[in-house]
C-alpha cells in the first residue's frame, strides 16, 4: 500500500528490568503510533539471584535482540536503573523561576550524600503546596552520580547501541501516559500510575502533564513469590511458575475453581505483601491529597509485571478509594506487527518501554478509549485532606515521614474510610469463607 | 512535561566527533583511492606520451635521412638546373652523324642525298622591355636543307610522310622538286627543309 503521510521512526525504548529486557520500536504515521518492532527476552535465573550482573547480561540480549528483531537503526532510549537513581524531595519558598534552578542545585549539595559536581542533578516541579498559611514550592530531586551512568553507557554502548537518550523510569512511565492526553479539559486529570515491578514498585502521580509524585516502594513480585514459597514450602522458581499459571489462567468463573486449595493458599500467601502494598499506595494517594491542591485522582492505573494478577487488582481495589484498573498502555497504538504471544492481555509490562520510545517525540496522540468528560466528576473528592505543616527556607522532606504525618494528622474522611473498610471486608469477608493453609 | 536528560554531554559530542572521524577516515581513503587512480593515470599518460615520444623520434631520425637525401638531390637539382641554363643559353647541341643516320634511316633505298645543309637560326625577341632583362630569352632553330635525288614523286611523298612522323623535325616543306636528266636517266630533283628546336627546357 502506498503510504502518503510522513514516517517518522522513533528510537527504541529499553526496558531493562529484574527478569526480562523488553524493546519497542515505534513509528509516528500522521497522528497515529505503530509498533514496528518488539521484543522481549527474560533473563537467565542466576541474574535474578545476583542483580548486580543485571546490566552486563542485559547488555547481551539487547544485542541479540537488536540482531534478531526487525528494528530500524541502533538508537536507544534507556532508563537508569532504580538503584543509581537518588531522589529527594525539596519544599522551597515561592521564587521566581528563572532563580529555581540554582537553587535547586544549592540545595542538592547539602541534601545528596554524595559529591553533586561529579553527579547530574536534575530537578521536577511538583507543585505548589500550603505549609499552614505560606504556600511553597514541592521539588523532586534526581539525581545520579556520574559513574554509575558512565558504566550504564559503556554496557549499553558493548551492545551495540546507540544511546539517544538517558531518562529515569517515573518520567517513563508517565510519558506512556502524558502523550496521550491531548484535550485542554484532561490536562487538569490528576494521573495516578502505579508499576508494580518484580523488586519493587513505584508510584507515580501527576497532574495534566506534570509530575507531582513519585514513590518508590521495595514490594514487588520477589516478596509475592517468596510468601507463596515460604507459605507452601517450595522454590522461589516453582513459586514463581506457580503464580504464572494462575495469573495466566485468570479469575476463574466458577465458585468451585475459586475453591481451588493451591489457587486459595497462593492467594493467602500473597494477601499479606499485596496488602502492604496497597496500604503504601494508599497513603502515598493520601500524601498526595494533603499535599497538593486542586483535583483529586479519580483511578489508579496498574502498569508493570505484576499487574495483571487478578488478585492484586482484587486487593488493591479492597484497599483503595479510587478503583483500581490494569493500564493498557498500548491500548492506542497499532500493535499489528508485535508477536501474537507479546499482544495476550493488556500488555501492561510494555508501559515503561513505551514510555522511553515516546521520549524523543513532543507530539501528543489521540487515545482510543478516551471519553466525554462527566463534569459531575470534578465535584468529586474522596480525600479532602488538610496539611498541618509549617517550615520556612528550604526544607528536605523525607517523604516516607511525610505520609506517615500526613495519615496520622490529616485523615479525617469519614466516608472515604467507610467506603474502603467496606471494600476491604468484603475481600476479607470472601477470604475468611475459604480455608487457608496457613 | 519536562524530560529529564541523564546522557552526559560527552557522549553526544563523542559520537559527533566518531562521526567526524569516520567521515575523515573515508574522505582520506576516497582521496588516497582518487589520488592513486590520478597517478595510475598519470602512469599511464606518461608510458604513452614516451612510447609517442620514441615514434616521433624515429620518424625525425627518417625524415632527417630524407632530408639528407633531400639535399643530395637537391644539389642534383641546383646541379641539373645550371645545366638547364646553359643548356637555355647555348641551345641543344645536335650531332651531324646523328642527323645524318636518322635520315638515312626513313630515306627510300632508291634516294640519294646530293646536299645537306645546317644553319643555326637565332631569333630574339625586338621589345626593349624583353631586351632589358638578363636571362632575355633566345629562341633558337636548327635549319637543315637537304638536296637529293629520287626516281619518282612517290618516292619523295614516301620520304615527306616519314620525315613528318618524326616528332622533333618541325616545319618540314619542299622547296623545290624538279625533274633531271642525267645519261639518258629521268630522276627527280628535290630540296627539303626542316627545323630542328634546339631551345631548352
Amino acid at each position: 500500500m502506498i503510504r502518503l503521510t510522513r514516517a517518522q521512526i522513533l528510537p527504541i525504548g529499553v526496558d531493562v528490568g529484574h527478569d526480562s529486557v523488553k524493546m519497542i520500536q515505534l513509528e509516528v504515521i500522521g497522528d497515529s503510533l505503530t509498533v514496528t518492532a518488539a521484543a522481549k527476552m527474560p533473563l537467565p535465573a542466576e541474574v535474578k539471584d545476583q542483580p548486580e550482573l543485571r546490566i552486563a547480561v542485559a547488555s547481551d540480549l539487547i544485542r541479540q535482540m537488536l540482531r534478531q528483531h526487525p528494528f530500524r537503526g541502533r538508537k536507544v532510549v534507556a532508563a537508569l536503573p532504580r538503584e543509581i537513581v537518588h531522589m529527594k524531595n525539596l519544599r522551597l519558598p515561592q521564587m521566581p523561576m528563572t532563580e529555581l534552578p540554582a537553587v535547586v542545585q544549592f540545595e542538592a549539595r547539602n541534601v545528596f550524600p554524595f559529591d553533586t559536581e561529579q553527579a547530574k542533578v536534575h530537578s521536577l516541579l511538583a507543585g505548589e503546596i500550603r505549609q499552614g498559611t505560606e504556600v511553597r514550592q514541592e521539588v523532586i530531586l534526581l539525581a545520579a552520580k556520574n559513574d554509575d551512568v558512565s558504566a550504564l553507557i559503556e554496557h549499553l554502548h558493548h551492545a551495540g547501541a546507540i544511546i539517544e537518550s538517558l531518562d529515569v523510569e517515573p518520567c517513563a512511565l508517565y510519558r506512556s501516559v502524558e502523550r496521550f492526553i491531548r484535550r485542554r479539559e484532561d490536562e487538569g486529570d490528576v494521573n495516578v500510575i502505579v508499576d508494580v515491578g518484580v523488586r519493587r514498585s513505584q508510584v507515580v502521580i501527576g497532574r495534566g502533564r506534570e509530575i507531582s509524585f513519585i514513590k518508590p516502594i521495595d514490594i514487588g513480585g520477589w516478596h509475592f513469590h517468596d510468601s507463596v514459597s515460604k507459605k507452601l514450602g517450595i522454590t522461589l522458581e516453582e513459586a514463581e511458575a506457580l503464580r504464572r499459571r494462575l495469573i495466566e489462567a485468570g479469575e476463574p468463573a466458577d465458585p468451585a475453581a475459586r475453591r481451588d486449595p493451591v489457587r486459595q493458599a497462593v492467594f493467602d500467601a500473597t494477601r499479606v505483601p499485596m496488602e502492604e502494598l496497597g496500604r503504601e499506595i494508599s497513603l502515598c494517594l493520601r500524601y498526595y491529597s494533603v499535599t497538593f491542591r486542586g483535583q483529586r485522582p479519580t483511578r489508579l492505573r496498574l502498569v508493570g509485571g505484576e499487574a495483571s494478577d487478578p488478585q492484586l487488582q482484587t486487593l488493591l481495589n479492597s484497599a483503595l478509594v479510587i478503583p483500581v484498573e490494569v493500564g493498557r498502555p498500548l491500548y492506542s497504538v497499532n500493535t499489528s506487527k508485535m508477536k501474537p504471544t507479546d499482544r495476550r492481555g493488556a500488555m501492561c509490562e510494555w508501559a515503561l518501554a513505551l514510555g522511553l520510545a515516546l521520549k524523543t517525540t513532543t507530539s501528543h496522540y489521540g487515545p482510543r478509549d478516551g471519553k466525554a468528560r462527566d463534569p459531575a466528576g470534578f465535584d468529586k473528592d474522596p480525600l479532602n485532606l488538610n496539611p498541618g505543616v509549617t517550615s520556612s527556607g528550604a526544607e528536605v522532606v523525607d517523604m516516607t515521614k511525610a505520609i506517615r504525618d500526613a495519615e496520622q494528622a490529616g485523615v479525617r474522611g469519614d466516608s472515604i474510610r467507610a467506603g474502603a473498610s467496606e471494600r476491604q471486608a468484603a475481600v476479607a469477608g470472601n477470604a475468611r469463607t475459604e480455608p487457608t493453609h496457613a | 512535561m519536562r524530560d529529564l536528560e541523564f546522557l552526559p554531554e560527552w557522549y553526544p559530542q563523542t559520537r559527533r566527533r566518531r562521526r567526524l572521524v569516520v567521515l575523515q577516515g573515508w574522505l582520506t581513503v576516497l582521496m588516497v583511492l582518487g589520488m592513486g587512480a590520478y597517478l595510475f593515470l598519470v602512469d599511464g599518460n606518461i608510458a604513452s606520451d614516451e612510447r609517442s615520444l620514441a615514434s616521433l623520434k624515429d620518424q625525425i631520425k627518417t625524415t632527417d635521412s630524407q632530408l639528407a637525401e633531400m639535399d643530395k638531390l637537391d644539389t642534383l637539382r641546383r646541379q641539373l638546373s645550371q645545366q638547364t641554363q646553359i643548356l637555355t643559353r647555348l641551345g641543344f647541341y645536335v650531332e651531324a652523324c646523328t642527323m645524318v643516320h636518322t635520315l638515312d634511316s626513313i630515306m627510300p633505298r632508291q634516294m640519294s642525298l646530293i646536299g645537306l645543309h645546317f644553319d643555326n637560326e637565332e631569333k630574339a625577341d625586338p621589345s626593349a622591355l624583353v631586351a632589358a632583362r638578363a636571362d632575355a630569352q633566345v629562341d633558337r632553330k636548327l635549319k637543315v636543307r637537304l638536296q637529293g635525288v629520287c626516281p619518282t614523286d612517290v618516292d619523295l611523298a614516301n620520304f615527306m610522310t616519314q620525315l613528318s612522323a618524326v616528332p622533333f623535325f618541325e616545319a618540314v616543306n619542299i622547296t623545290y622538286a624538279r625533274e633531271k636528266s642525267d645519261t639518258n636517266h629521268v630522276m627527280r630533283e628535290f630540296e627539303v627543309t626542316f627545323f630542328i628546336n634546339l631551345n631548352g627546357a
